[in-house]
């Protein structure tokens, strides 16, 4: 495995899985009042694409103190206030002037993600969802990390840029080699079902993707090894899909808990808020494809796994989703 | 003497002469709302003791066209700071992208609105922190060597304009000097000069020995003519579209060298600032003509026209004139690319 995806193993405490320390909403400044009168606070639901972001957000929207929309994205102003405020030239290098546009911008990303508290009145957290990194922007939020086998998100993915022709897929290296299954699932929307082994047939693609999860996967860790060692910047909550799939009540509660709240207000699950784990039916062009777990065996060929396996072998079984890499 | 400084629309479609690309008019009208939004503050950005405003300008230009003098020379007024780079563009672009994307939850109400608010107030603030280093000053000058773009409408913009194979030169000796951190770093400087650049960092009068072989590189003499030809075009563009409404002063770097006083007072005045009471220029503090030479210095030589010495051979003329041959007809430094 290139030693750019090393996967950091902060130490041997650390937990993969559960809690990172938990943020007290009584810590958190001042913010807006629901309709209750209960003060409101904003969260974060983090994620790679194709990780369950989407369900996780539904589920929390079924408490009626918590709304989560997407997705707002502020990242990138993040890495503009950043790229503003690195280089010793800049006046706004200047400690004062630094910490000035640091605190306002949390503040600004507060009061934007605040805006929508008006499409629910009575809750007292309101999430972004976006599919990104986590990247503390208000200071002392918790977060709440998606995370799924790579390999199902490989092919969630794959299938996702096929349906809708994103930029990613459509680079050169890539299209040059893919255009024509791609235009072939257009055509026909069960060609992958019917042709399993062509979604991944392309190497450099399954390298590109796995490559970037891993990538991913150690600025989540970085985060969380850094909310660890300090709480005030911000809390995180790992959540696997797979946990999701086998119990969703008792792992949403466990997102309800998390920010405090109490699981028995949360609504059930229903297919109508599509909240129930799965899909009714396959619809390969669907946002909401399959949602299976360990699907990623019906489009796998061996050179699609001996790619995975340099590129995240040591991650799979550091994270418990292999016990060695004879899979 | 260079003829004046004319820009002729030449048809194209945006700044960089590209096709249309899909959003651009909604990016454009958002840019606009921001800078509008940002423009209140902008001419007011906080008020003295004594009840008077502090306002902000821009001076801009292409890397190595002067700007570090212009803005010496501004601040020796009294009611002028022009310290340094705020690069406020990092936020206030992404901002304008950002809520122009309409995937993005922030490119709809109210989300929007609070998110312009916010970048406003953010842009406030943070001149106001700069403007705290000198309490006497009127106006607050953000020199940063990137294109011009509607950041805070109305506010005025000096442009520094030089003509680019100086430019070049002098940014091959700054980028030998510094070791080219953003564009490949000292391999990339190894690759590109060979012997050349462990003899220049032995002695860096080495070019003047050899001045055929700065710029020897096809690569880097392309990419940096590129560069600066595509920063012209841009700042054109956007001066002439941002002078409808906020004033604008384009000043070249060979007349400021040629009559540095009539220059200054220009820009003065362009901030309603009465050139009497201006400091004299003067050698210590960086703001007569020219320098002694240096050549391993931040403040090299200073000269215009020093680009003859080192375009000896046909090769770099060619590479220049074919990436940026127009944008030195366009600003009158030649009557054509055959030079």
């Amino acid at each position: 495995m290139s030693s750019t995806l090393a996967v950091k193993r902060p130490n041997d405490t650390m937990p993969i899985r559960g809690l990172i320390p938990k943020r007290t909403p009584a810590a958190r400044g001042e913010g807006d009042q629901c309709a209750q009168g209960e003060r409101r606070q904003v969260f974060f639901l983090r994620g790679h694409p194709r990780s369950g972001t989407n369900w996780a957000g539904n589920l929390l929207n079924l408490h009626p103190k918590i709304l989560v929309l997407g997705e707002f994205h502020l990242e990138a102003v993040s890495k503009g206030i950043e790229r503003c405020v690195s280089e010793p030239w800049h006046v706004t290098h200047d400690p004062a002037v630094k910490a000035l546009i640091e605190q306002r911008f949390g503040e600004m990303v507060e009061e934007v993600i605040l805006t929508q508290a008006a499409h629910k009145p009575g809750a007292t957290w309101i999430g972004d969802r976006t599919p990104r990194e986590i990247r503390f922007m208000a200071p002392g939020a918790p977060h709440i990390l998606m995370m799924r086998d790579p390999r199902d998100v490989l092919v969630s993915y794959t299938f996702h840029q096929m349906t809708v022709l994103a930029d990613e897929i459509r680079r050169p290296a890539f299209w040059e080699h893919m255009r024509a299954d791609a235009e072939a699932h257009r055509d026909d929307p069960e060609h992958f079902l019917k042709h399993p082994q062509r979604l991944l047939r392309h190497g450099p693609w399954v390298r590109f993707v796995m490559r970037c999860w891993g990538m991913r996967l150690d600025e989540d860790r970085e985060a969380m090894q850094k909310a660890e060692a300090d709480p005030s910047v911000g809390s995180v909550l790992l959540v696997r899909y797979e946990d999701l799939h086998a119990d969703t009540d008792r792992t949403r509660a466990e997102m309800y808990r998390f920010l405090g709240l109490d699981p028995s207000e949360g609504e059930p699950l229903s297919p109508e808020t599509a909240t129930t784990p799965g899909f009714a039916r396959e619809d390969p062009t669907s946002q909401q494809r399959k949602g299976m777990v360990g699907d990623w065996r019906t489009n796998a060929n061996d050179n699609t796994v001996r790619i995975i396996k340099e590129e995240l072998g040591d991650a799979l079984i550091e994270l418990g989703y292999e016990k060695d890499t004879n899979w | 003497m260079p003829a004046p400084i004319r820009h002729n629309p030449s048809g194209r479609t945006d700044a960089h002469g590209a096709p249309p690309v899909r959003g651009m008019k909604r990016l454009r009208r958002a840019r606009m709302a921001l800078a509008r939004r940002i423009a209140g503050p902008h001419a007011h950005v906080s008020t003295r003791p004594d009840g008077r405003e502090r306002r902000v300008f821009f001076l801009r230009g292409a890397p190595r066209s002067g700007t570090n003098w212009a803005a010496a020379l501004l601040n020796l007024h009294p009611k002028v700071i022009c310290e340094g780079e705020f690069h406020l563009e990092n936020f206030i672009e992404v901002a304008q992208r950002h809520v122009a994307a309409e995937h993005h939850a922030t490119s709809h109400e109210p989300a929007r609105a609070e998110l312009l608010a916010g970048v406003e107030d953010l842009v406030e603030r943070t001149i106001r922190a700069g403007l705290a280093l000198s309490p006497g000053a009127e106006w607050v000058g953000d020199r940063t060597p990137r294109p011009v773009r509607e950041l805070i409408a109305g506010a005025p913009i000096i442009w520094m304009c030089r003509d680019g194979r100086d430019v070049l030169v002098s940014w091959m000796y700054h980028l030998l000097r510094t070791n080219a951190p953003k564009i490949g770093g000292a391999e990339r400087m190894k690759g590109a000069f060979g012997d050349d650049y462990d003899a220049y960092k032995r002695d860096p009068s080495h070019f003047n020995v050899y001045p055929e072989h700065l710029l020897g590189d096809e690569t880097l003499v392309r990419e940096l003519s590129r560069t600066w030809g595509e920063h012209i075009r841009n700042d054109l563009d956007a001066l002439d579209r941002i002078g409808r409404d906020a004033p604008t002063l384009k000043v070249r770097y060979e007349d400021l060298l040629a009559d540095t006083e009539a220059r200054r007072t220009r820009m003065y005045e362009l901030l309603g600032l009465d050139p009497g009471e201006a400091r004299p220029i003067g050698r210590r503090d960086r703001t007569a003509p020219g320098f002694d030479e240096k050549p391993g210095s931040f403040y090299r030589k200073g000269e215009a026209g020093d680009w003859k010495h080192y375009f000896v051979n046909d090769d770099a003329r060619r590479w220049f004139a074919e990436e940026a041959g127009a944008a030195l007809v366009e600003l009158g430094y030649e009557r054509s690319t055959d030079w």
